[in-house]
């Protein structure tokens, strides 16, 4: 069994690397310990205590789920978008975007560790990130499901340009609002916890009104059965005005706009997207 | 200063042994065989006790040679406090909560005679 022990130890000391450099020396403790733990069963099943807490400490697992989630996002979308049926033009569309954005989520993610640390330990912060990549990706599943469906004859001769322009603004859009995400949710983000949750309870009920009321949003798709006696102008109007108006009415207060503005711009910028 | 119900079992016993002398410095596998808990529950525990300002964590000022530099912990004055209000009256509770089952827990002071069986 003792010849065991070394390994083990090698095989801690190497996923010691996957604990945050503030933890990395309780791994090192507990292989110096090692020397002094009789040989045997005993410093085998210490060393095996070690394992188990780089694995609890590291959160291997929930980045494991992480990781296999996204996949799993991925290959649905995947899925729909390389369907068996022929390849037209809109197909062609739905897979470089799908391409684009994986791309991006992994880019900015990766670009992100590197200039403003990875995710921050909090759970708001936590479910932002999350959040906000299971909205770019839902969005994207929503998109290629509605546009496989598209006649590529309704295109017309002349619609490819429009075609890419359409995908390009919108993997823009995507590409500021994972930015934004990952910024506010970093470990060098300047934006602390209260100020993530106010800027979504700030900016959500705002994005809302904008996805339902804006002349792309639901109520239009409708024909005016969800609130016929709201006139939907004005409720659009009112709903532009709350998101242009937001950061201004905080500025007053000095400490309110650095609350509402992320909220309110993602947010808002999320239903005039959607 | 935490609240008594802040703590768990295991984190008491902990507390317990390292408050028997807090001036001390206590090595990992010492408080292992007091505590009768597991590196992998142990150490867990200290990281959580250090992160909170509870236990300070050092390393060995001497290299001996043959064997690396030992990692050493005892209890902070927020601690030591932590621990008398809270380590103290629940010992022999926590003593019975964190025995693993099947084997009758020992006292604390015997426990360090007893090796420590992984």
């Amino acid at each position: 069994v003792d010849r065991l022990s070394r390994p083990a130890a090698a095989v801690l000391r190497w996923c010691a690397r996957l604990l945050p450099a503030e933890r990395a020396e309780w791994a090192e403790a507990i292989l110096a310990e090692a020397e002094n733990v009789p040989a045997g069963c005993q410093r085998l099943a210490w060393l095996g205590g070690g394992l188990r807490m780089v694995s609890g400490e590291s959160m291997i697992m929930r980045k494991a789920g992480a990781i296999c989630a996204f996949a799993v996002a991925v290959g649905c979308i995947a899925s729909l978008s390389w369907p068996q049926s022929a390849v037209n033009r809109v197909t062609v569309a739905n897979r470089v975007s799908l391409l684009v954005t994986v791309a991006l989520l992994v880019g900015l993610w990766v670009a992100g560790r590197r200039l403003v640390g990875p995710a921050r330990a909090g759970r708001a912060q936590r479910l932002v990130r999350a959040g906000g990549y299971s909205a770019v990706l839902a969005l994207t599943l929503c998109k290629v499901s509605v546009e496989r469906m598209r006649d590529p004859e309704s295109l017309g001769p002349g619609a490819g340009g429009l075609l890419w322009t359409g995908e390009a603004l919108f993997l823009l859009m995507m590409a500021i609002f994972t930015a934004v995400v990952i910024m506010a949710t970093a470990q060098r983000s300047p934006v602390t916890t209260g100020t993530l949750l106010r800027g979504i309870a700030a900016g959500l009920p705002i994005g809302i009104a904008v996805f339902v009321f804006l002349p792309l949003g639901v109520v239009r798709y409708q024909a005016s059965r969800v609130l016929p006696a709201v006139p939907q102008g004005a409720l659009g109007a009112l709903a532009w005005t709350a998101v242009l108006v937001a950061p201004c009415g905080g500025r007053r207060s000095g400490r309110v706009p650095v609350h509402i503005r992320p909220g309110t711009a993602a947010c808002g910028g999320s239903g005039f997207r959607v | 200063m935490a609240s008594r119900r802040a703590f768990s079992p295991q984190t008491i016993c902990v507390l317990a042994a390292l408050c028997a002398e807090p001036s001390v410095w206590r090595h990992g596998y010492t408080l292992a065989k007091q505590t009768g808990l597991k590196s992998g529950t142990l150490y867990p525990i200290l990281v959580r006790l250090a992160d909170r300002g509870l236990v300070e964590a050092s390393w060995e000022d001497e290299q001996v040679p043959g064997r690396p530099r030992r990692h050493l912990y005892r209890l902070t004055a927020d601690g030591l406090a932590a621990a008398t209000t809270a380590a103290i009256p629940q010992t022999t509770a926590a003593r019975e909560d964190a025995a693993p089952r099947g084997r009758q827990p020992a006292p604390l002071a015997a426990r360090a005679a007893v090796p420590w069986t992984g």
